[in-house]
């Protein structure tokens, strides 16, 4: 899994971004667009997260001259995300989603039953493992491009994905016992 | 371990790959952003200023300028408060009013009058600048008598007036036939008959009545009614019952027997409610014998005594008794006029 560009140049993108230099922003948006996808994906019905993902991106460009540390952007703009995503639920019902049964085994169901099940479980994961999972399972990042576009430790996010996983395995391993998120 | 433990694929999809990892990999990845479908939303063009505004240095400006106007309008407005202007004018609100005998137009205004009078159906407002202004209701006569820095003293000959202070105590007096009303920082109103009879009413704050040497204060919500002959009437609320404030106009004013006066004792008590409590406190003031036994004894029915006071001790008159007594009813503190404020806003 190849790994991306370090973070390292964001504050100059920033920078210029900030002062309406919308090609620097156009560059942050390509390489946080996966992050926000994905922490939105891991709580927001699947389809709205693309409109909500945009909306994410509008409210960072009008919020960007606030930002205090510009080196900061990957975490600052993870919170937009998710307040994005909570927001959403406060305005929208909640929706109860029903696992399956027979998740695990592969001929039991379709794979796209399969796949929304599986999405199903890691959303009902608490919100440290199910962000991680999401990104590294779904969206195909690295733990150390988690660690960089979200702000947080690599040793977070390594404790997050293995905690997560073991979590995940347990409740897959149920096939047959119906869960509700 | 680096390349071949199933925890590193985990990690970084290097190494020997957990099957089971590699299995959600493959279920999950349809749901992965794709080619940035719906690309970067159109941005609105950023104004040049907003930049600005959020930079430290501009809100570091804007505090410095927020601290600059408190430190330097608050002595401003305390003075003008507390010392206001030697300045008053008289406004027309409604119907014929005289200003210094000469008539003034509903509109018209007038500086410095020494005496309003208002007509059957006129109105007039006397406007003191930020410390308040005093409403003349038809046929009054309010006379200016003194008017100085933060000293405002009238005479109310005959009608009512209602007055709307925000003023250190003392600074608004209002004088009557019967009594003089200080005014402690509150609204309140004023009635009297050219004899002197009439009434206070206390809407907001305190107000100080004196007749010669007795002075009573009156809070907010009570009243307190004026007669001529030196002969102030025990403040009360304004909202008890009918029962009780009979009885307390007869046991104030009227010269009755012995055997009359402990009737109209009984009565004033029985109809008493735990909130008139505060009038039997006042009538302490002046009550002896038996009498005082009997109201304190039903004002402690209704507001029981605080820890250290004792009947004992209001029955001589311990004046730390009695305040403690009378302060845990609760009617606010008089020092705190300026929490009155609101009395300025227009009605």
């Amino acid at each position: 899994m190849p790994a991306e560009t370090s973070s390292s140049g964001d504050a100059a993108l920033v920078a210029a971004a900030r002062h309406g230099d919308r090609a620097a922003f156009e560059q942050l948006y390509r390489k946080y667009a996966r992050m926000v996808h994905g922490l939105l994906l891991a709580c927001a019905p699947r389809d709205a997260v693309e409109d909500l993902a945009q909306d994410v991106f509008l409210q960072a460009y009008r919020k960007l001259p606030r930002l205090r540390d510009e080196a900061a952007f990957g975490g600052w703009l993870a919170a937009i995300a998710r307040n994005r995503a909570r927001d959403h639920f406060r305005r929208a019902p909640a929706v109860a989603v029903e696992i399956p049964a027979g998740l695990a085994g592969p001929g039991s169901a379709s794979a796209e039953a399969e796949a929304a099940a599986a999405l199903a479980a890691i959303r009902a994961l608490p919100e440290a493992y199910r962000e991680t999972l999401v990104l590294r399972l779904v969206e195909g990042m690295t733990g150390l491009e988690i660690a960089e576009r979200t702000g947080l430790a690599p040793a977070s996010v390594r404790v997050n994905l293995h905690r997560g996983m073991k979590l995940l395995r347990e409740r897959l391993s149920g096939a047959g016992e119906g869960r509700t998120t | 371990m680096m390349n071949s433990a199933p925890e590193d694929y985990l990690w970084d999809g290097r190494g020997t790959p957990d099957s089971e990892v590699a299995r959600l990999e493959s279920l999950l990845g349809r749901y992965r952003l794709g080619e940035l479908r719906q690309g970067l939303p159109a941005l609105a063009p950023r104004r040049w200023w907003e930049p600005l505004i959020w930079s430290r240095g501009f809100r570091l400006a804007v505090a410095g300028a927020a601290v600059v106007l408190v430190l330097g309008g608050s002595p401003w407005a305390i003075r003008r408060i507390a010392e206001p202007d030697a300045d008053c004018r008289v406004v027309g609100l409604a119907g014929e009013s005289r200003v210094d005998g000469q008539p003034l137009a509903q509109s018209g205004r007038a500086v410095g009058g020494r005496v309003v009078e208002t007509g059957a159906t006129a109105r007039a407002e006397v406007r003191f600048g930020l410390v308040g202004h005093v409403t003349v209701f038809p046929d009054s006569r309010l006379r200016i008598v003194e008017i100085r820095r933060g000293h405002y003293r009238m005479a109310l000959d005959h009608g009512k007036i209602t007055a709307r202070t925000l003023a250190p105590p003392f600074t608004f007096v209002v004088e009557t036939p019967s009594a003089t009303a200080y005014d402690l920082g509150c609204s309140f109103s004023l009635e009297t008959d050219p004899g002197g009879s009439g009434k206070l009413e206390v809407h907001t704050g305190w107000v100080q009545l004196e007749i010669d040497e007795q002075e009573v204060l009156i809070p907010g919500g009570a009243m307190c009614l004026l007669r001529p002959g030196g002969r102030l009437g025990t403040p009360h609320f304004e909202d008890a019952g009918g029962d009780f404030r009979t009885a307390l106009a007869r046991y104030d004013f009227e010269q009755e027997d012995a055997a009359a006066r402990a009737g109209t004792l009984a009565a004033l008590l029985a109809a008493a409610r735990p909130r008139d409590a505060f009038s039997l406190m006042q009538m302490l003031r002046a009550s002896t014998g038996d009498e005082r036994r009997s109201i304190v004894d039903r004002a402690l029915e209704l507001a029981p005594a605080p820890a250290g006071v004792t009947r004992a001790g209001l029955l001589r008159g311990d004046s730390n008794m009695m305040y403690a007594w009378q302060k845990q009813l609760g009617l606010g503190e008089v020092k705190r006029w300026w929490i009155q404020w609101r009395d300025l806003l227009p009605e």
